[in-house]
């Protein structure tokens, strides 16, 4: 849930310009945090970072990441990625 | 030489004039209605230049002019990349994507309108716009030399030839039978019911062929089949020799059905040298037990389930990929899998991702079934939209020198009779033998001046190629660089030609319903819009949670993605 909070506020930071001032405009992270808690986005500091994370390719599963495997010349092209068997 | 009067000419006769020496007489050039065009100057000789714009006489007027001596460099260097792709997005705002650098740029408004003005009339000559953005233009071959653009593309033809050259390493994709217990409906092979398997001489006469490559630096193995668990004790007979020539046998890699990979096979592959096992599920047990089954119709997700439980349980020290092949009939069901397999193992060395499921249009399955490429890209991005998934490889273009085993030439696919195929989808069709291995003549002892040429090794092994044309058909006779309709589309720098054994089907046998091109070709700007949008996320959580002002260069242009690139 916290993490699909922190998305949410990501998002609502994308799309409405005045709310992502305000937040910006907080130059403490702790006092940010408390102003998005206020707007009803229940997500911590460490949830934030790991979406950052996330999308950084630390965190999750290599293949949500994008993992390639060097290109092994007995194989199909990117890897096994050509074979349907 | 001090320059002379600029002689500007209307007449719609795109040229050079020399006014000092000849008059106003024309001394080159190219004839073209009049329409707005822009004056440039050979100031050192009073040469004067009329490009038009927007039409498709410039770039070979210009390419024209680049060898004339009279220009200045600043004239040739400012022409608008035919692989720009300059575009607004309601959710992402304004973005320049050129395929040769394979940089994403944001820009601004201003700086779009700059922009647009280049697209229009084909170039930035005399372009009022600031030095360091038209430095990051140029940096990034948004705009180019006339002639750049094919040069950068003879060197991306030649990186790819280079790869394809490359004998330092043999890729072997062994089949040690074509023999399958599975009868899968959408099965390109038509072998299953073959039930030989390599026999003791072929393994011999395949240690004979690989100790040719001596002088290789590194050799990889693919298991493949059929199902290679059936033929699994020539696989250890095999490996073993292997292990005992003189050669880095860097690690195999396996594709199995999983069905019969057992507690004592699992135990022996990490002896093997087996790192990496693909193995294939379409979906949950429901789904999957109706698609991959045994001969008489039987289900096996569960016993593959266990085996893969077993083999993520065990001391393996490989990867495990699960495949799930994707169509129309199952693909509402591959996020729901993914999802439990993935909990299931996790911390394990373990992946999923999804596979396109190709059929020719005389397959049986039904070429309907299928997923073509737009709806492919369809079903990634909602994938990505309902559930963060990405398609496998992000949805960045990563281009690179294209190669599989199919275009390189160390690279064979090995049947259970010695026979040499290029690719792997042509296993058990005789007429894309290309070879076997039982020609191979005895090599004779290299002595002499001649032993160490590449030439005189090659043709040593060469013996036991019986089907030279069709092996260069994929390689060189392939090559995208040297397709006219490649060589016009603004994909070509990422997509390197796409999957090889298609586009010579395609190409070369005229078959029909085929697609080798890249994903990017009718999805990019939604590809680039799915790579900003997480950039974005990325740079807001990193704003919010770093203390300060957040940081704006105040410059109007950035380059973003990738994000290492420089935007000076």
């Amino acid at each position: 849930m916290s993490r699909q909070a922190a998305l949410a506020f990501v998002e609502r930071m994308k799309t409405d310009e005045e709310f992502h001032g305000r937040v910006m405009a907080e130059k403490n992270v702790a006092r940010r945090l408390t102003l998005v808690k206020k707007e009803k986005f229940d997500f911590s500091a460490e949830d934030l970072k790991a979406v950052q994370d996330e999308l950084s390719g630390r965190g999750r599963d290599g293949e949500t990441e994008g993992q390639f495997r060097e290109i092994d010349v007995s194989s199909c092209c990117n890897g096994f990625d050509g074979c349907q068997k | 030489m001090a320059p002379s009067a600029v002689c500007r000419v209307r007449t719609g006769v795109v040229g050079c004039y020399n006014k000092r020496a000849q008059g106003s007489k024309l001394l080159h050039g190219l004839k073209h209605p009049p329409h707005r065009s822009i004056a440039t100057r050979g100031h050192r000789a009073g040469c004067s230049i009329i490009v038009h714009s927007a039409c498709p006489v410039q770039a070979a007027s210009v390419r024209y002019f680049r060898s004339h001596p009279f220009l200045s460099q600043r004239e040739i260097t400012m022409l608008w990349s035919r692989y720009n792709h300059l575009f607004r997005s309601e959710r992402c705002g304004r973005l320049l994507y050129n395929a040769l650098s394979n940089t994403l740029l944001e820009v601004d408004e201003a700086h779009h309108r700059v922009l647009e003005e280049f697209r229009d009339r084909g170039n930035a000559f005399d372009a009022d716009a600031e030095a360091g953005f038209l430095a990051v233009l140029r940096e990034n071959k948004v705009l180019v030399d006339a002639g750049e653009e094919e040069r950068l593309l003879l060197v991306r033809q030649y990186q790819r030839q280079a790869y394809s050259f490359d004998t330092s390493l043999l890729g072997l994709a062994i089949c040690p039978t074509l023999r399958c217990n599975f009868r899968c409906p959408y099965c390109f092979e038509q072998s299953q019911r073959d039930g030989k398997l390599m026999s003791p001489e072929t393994v011999v006469r395949l240690l004979s062929f690989i100790r040719g490559y001596k002088d290789i630096r590194h050799l990889t193995i693919t298991w493949y089949g059929g199902e290679p668990a059936l033929a699994f004790p020539v696989i250890c007979d095999i490996t073993e020799k292997i292990q005992a020539l003189d050669l880095d046998f860097r690690g195999a890699g396996m594709i199995t059905n999983g069905y019969l990979l057992d507690g004592g096979k699992i135990a022996r592959l990490n002896e093997l040298k087996i790192r990496s096992i693909q193995i294939t599920l379409d979906g949950p047990q429901e789904v999957h037990d109706t698609r991959r089954v045994l001969p008489g119709g039987e289900p096996t997700f569960q016993r593959i389930l266990n085996n893969v439980t077993a083999l993520m349980d065990s001391p393996y020290d490989g990867t495990c990929t699960i495949r799930v092949n994707v169509d129309k009939q199952n693909l509402e069901r591959y996020v729901e899998l993914r999802a439990t397999l993935l909990e299931r193992f996790k911390g394990k060395k373990f992946y999923v991702y999804p596979g396109q499921v190709h059929t020719d249009l005389t397959h049986a399955y039904g070429h309907s079934c299928g997923l073509d490429l737009k709806e492919w890209a369809e079903f990634n991005l909602n994938m990505h939209r309902q559930t963060d998934v990405l398609q496998r490889g992000d949805f960045f273009p990563k281009p690179g020198p294209g190669g599989c085993v199919a275009t390189m030439h160390h690279g064979f696919v090995v049947g259970p009779e010695g026979e040499l195929y290029k690719c792997w989808e042509d296993v058990g069709k005789s007429a894309m033998v290309i070879g076997n291995i039982y020609e191979e003549k005895p090599a004779p002892e290299l002595k002499g001046p001649h032993s160490d040429l590449f030439w005189w090794r090659e043709s040593v092994r060469e013996t036991c190629i019986t089907n030279p044309e069709l092996r260069a058909l994929y390689s060189t006779g392939i090559d995208p660089y040297n397709d006219p309709v490649c060589r016009a589309c603004g994909m070509l720098p990422i997509c390197d030609g796409g999957c090889p054994n298609k586009r010579l089907r395609t190409r070369h046998f005229g078959e029909e319903g085929l697609e080798f091109c890249s994903i990017y070709r009718y999805n990019l700007i939604p590809y680039l819009e799915t790579c900003y949008d997480r950039l974005r996320t990325k740079e807001i959580c990193a704003a919010v949670l770093t203390p300060g002002e957040e940081q704006h260069d105040g410059k109007g242009y950035r380059v973003v993605l990738p994000e290492t690139a420089s935007t000076e």
